[in-house]
């Protein structure tokens, strides 16, 4: 029964195949050619499409000798497509794989990009970065220049001035908006410039909470385009409404807003870039106050602004202070973590940009209300470094983004893709044998995904493995044997990049976690992939 | 070239199950006896040799000698016991063999084509019926391939449906431990001895 006496003979192995695993075709391909050592008898040998739609038929199926064929009477649409195989070698055991291969586009997700560079190392993720700092800078221009118009009351050419600046900014950040989206789903589909145009990053990118920021984020710069245009007088409401719509699009992405306890968090971090905004809102008009007004009338302007300025500095700055309390959680991790060391960087900034405002309340303040001329030239160069810190601010910020604050490393966060928020993706934690392991899995959604294992002792200390291995399948698309080996992320945690799974579906996953060279933990699991 | 049904392929095929595993040449052996153990490692892993063959001596077998090879050299580890056990002799053991490697060959056995078999003698347990099983993996220049895995409930070959169990289990994961299978033994092992006092026990009796 158990065929003991069989000759002994290697598994059959697959010497090549047509296309290659991860292979790019210009053309579509009319066959498709597994080459193994010995004869196989095939079990199944399918082609499926990314919605897991079987392509090519089973009568179509050819062996000779060692090579198994697939002929396709139809040309395969551009896209990425799953092979799959199992046969039988001439040992009876059963053998099989699946892999990748595209056609007319890049393959969907890089199966074959390093463990450990994870997402972050593509070009996309400068081009996304790029993006949300021309966001940051023209949404809070815009919602300044609105703030302003509203609260303030500067000579109608220096207010003219402002709207028709907040105009501009509303509108590129309109098309920033949008852009996020396009460019964050390249970021996670990864590939050439061309990846931009496809569907499948649009897709992936309304996935993420872009989307909603979005949703919200363009008609509020529309509502600030045209309250703008009007003038505050006409069009407080709109002028309003548009800021704060504005602002509320931060908050529903990224992560110091969607930190615990949100409701703290988000009102924090609203404050935070309403302050931001009004200062920033406000250069431009005082700017052209300084240049064209009378000396005196721009004294006079000062100093109404000045005794806002300081109300909103000192909530710009008690705003700040929380959000950082709770992100960054120990004094030490200001100077020890990735992210630390940038929010340092920032509050420098932000202390420079303090000194400027110091200045210009206690020494040019107080030279226009005396009518000095010298004073405003003063004042606008004193605005033009302004401007300067705050691009440096919020590059700051947008580089605060890219990283994760110490909450989520210690709390055993992986950062995730930038620009989502850290409760995406899909966490699960499985028992067995007195262990348990943290899974975690992102984006969670077709395409290339990470796979983050942590393997505990009964007492809930994370252990050290020998190493660590995965079986994937997706039976409700006959998809087996997707192997995998682990690399170890750290001296506890096991990451593995996992590319074939472009179907969505519950994926089943037999994880085997070794304790040392013979011993193991076997895990088993479900992730679903939408 | 010919045209394949599929279906009557698969069933086929799913009807035998075999082992091109890392594996013992004799699967079954009498309980009690002391056993030349020849492992054979029939390929690489994949498409890449073999560089080093590891095997751990479960925790019932005992007096582990192992067979000289002039083509790999051998590392055996040992472990202390958690108490001392008479051995042959009336000496009293204190550790015995967890496991043996063999390394550094002349030449790397190549991933197809041929099998080599890396020989040792163990005191088999004296539990009947039971199924011992050696976790080994073999280390190749490209990974490596593990043949650990063992049934997560006891098998009994007494049981009727051991075959079957057997079978399910072989063809059910990646990589199963090589094992073997304690028979009842019809004789004593060696013609000076009755069944009812092999040798081992005559000397511990002494």
């Amino acid at each position: 029964m158990l065929a003991a006496s069989r000759p002994a003979a290697a598994h059959a192995v697959l010497l090549g195949s047509t296309p290659k695993a991860g292979e790019q075709l210009g053309t579509p391909p009319k066959d498709l050619t597994l080459n193994f050592n010995e004869n196989v008898g095939p079990i199944f040998f399918k082609v499926l499409d990314k919605a897991g739609k079987e392509v090519g038929k089973p009568g179509e199926i050819q062996l000779d000798g060692n090579n198994l064929h697939m002929t396709l009477s139809e040309d395969l649409p551009n896209g990425t497509y799953v092979l799959t195989y199992r046969v039988v070698s001439a040992d009876t055991h059963p053998v099989g794989a699946t892999f990748l291969f595209a056609v007319g586009e890049p393959v969907a997700a890089a199966a074959n990009v390093k463990a450990g560079e994870g997402a972050g190392a593509s070009g996309w993720t400068a081009a996304v970065a790029i993006n949300r700092l021309a966001l940051y800078v023209f949404m809070t221009l815009a919602a300044g220049a609105a703030l302003f118009a509203v609260g303030m009351t500067v000579p109608p050419a220096a207010h003219q001035a402002g709207a028709r600046l907040g105009f501009f900014a509303a509108a590129i950040a309109a098309i920033a908006y949008v852009m996020s989206i396009g460019l964050g789903g390249a970021e996670m589909v990864m590939g050439g410039p061309s990846v931009l145009l496809s569907g499948q990053s649009w897709r992936q990118g309304s996935g993420t909470t872009l989307m909603p920021s979005a949703l919200i984020g363009v008609p509020a710069m529309l509502l600030l385009m045209f309250g703008l245009r009007a003038g505050a007088n006409n069009s407080t409401p709109a002028l309003l409404l548009g800021a704060v719509l504005g602002i509320a699009s931060f908050l529903v992405t990224g992560h110091a807003a969607t930190a615990a306890p949100v409701w703290l968090m988000a009102t924090m971090v609203g404050i935070h870039l309403a302050c931001a905004a009004f200062w920033l809102g406000a250069l431009r008009p005082l700017y052209v106050t300084s240049h064209d007004a009378p000396v005196a009338e721009a004294g006079l302007a000062m100093t109404r602004f000045s005794s806002r300025a300081v109300l909103s500095v000192a909530a710009l700055f008690a705003s700040g202070l929380v959000i950082t309390w709770v992100q960054v959680e120990s004094p030490k991790a200001m100077i020890e973590t990735a992210y630390g060391v940038r929010l340092t960087a920032k509050l420098a900034l932000f202390f420079g940009l303090l000194a400027l405002a110091a200045y210009n309340k206690l020494v040019l303040t107080p030279a226009l209300d005396r009518a000095n001329p010298a004073a405003a030239s003063g004042l606008r160069k004193t605005i033009t470094i302004e401007y300067l810190t705050y691009i440096l601010i919020l590059a700051a910020a947008v580089s605060l983004t890219l990283t994760s604050p110490p909450r989520a490393i210690n709390a055993g966060g992986t950062g995730g893709v930038a620009g989502m928020a850290q409760d995406q993706g899909f966490k699960t934690t499985v028992k067995a044998d007195g262990y348990s392991a943290d899974v975690d899995v992102t984006p969670g959604k077709t395409g290339e995904n990470m796979f983050m294992i942590t393997v505990r002792d009964n007492s809930g200390a994370a252990i050290k493995l020998e190493s660590m291995d995965m079986m994937l399948a997706l039976p409700t698309a006959g998809i087996a044997d997707v192997e995998k080996t682990g690399q170890a992320a750290g001296p506890e945690m096991w990451h593995f990049m996992v590319g074939e799974t472009i179907i969505p579906g519950e994926w089943e996953v037999k994880a085997r976690a070794f304790v040392n060279a013979f011993d193991k933990v076997d895990f088993e699991f479900k992730v679903p992939i939408k | 070239m010919k045209k394949l049904l599929f279906v009557t392929t698969c069933a086929m095929f799913a009807s035998s199950a075999a082992s091109a595993h890392t594996y013992f040449v004799e699967n079954y052996a009498p309980a009690g006896y002391k056993q030349d153990m020849a492992m054979r490692v029939p390929h690489g892993c994949k498409d890449s040799p073999v560089k080093e063959v590891h095997v751990r001596i479960p925790e019932n077998v005992m007096g582990v000698t192992v067979a000289d090879n002039r083509d790999w050299k051998i590392e055996i580890k040992t472990r202390k016991l958690d108490k001392p056990v008479p051995g042959e002799g009336g000496n009293m053991v204190t550790e015995t063999v967890d496991e043996i490697i063999w390394k550094d060959p002349k030449s790397p056995l190549p991933a197809m084509g041929y099998f080599d078999t890396f020989q040792f003698r163990v005191s088999l347990p004296k539990e009947e019926g039971s199924v011992v099983w050696f976790k080994s993996y073999n280390v190749c220049e490209k990974g490596d391939d593990k043949y650990v895995e063992v049934p997560k409930e006891t098998m009994k070959a007494s049981a009727p449906d051991f075959a079957k169990k057997m079978g399910e289990f072989m063809r059910s994961v990646p990589g199963p431990a090589p094992y073997i299978v304690l028979t009842k033994p019809t004789r004593a092992q060696y013609p000076w001895e009755t069944l009812d006092m092999p040798a081992a026990s005559k000397a511990a009796a002494k």
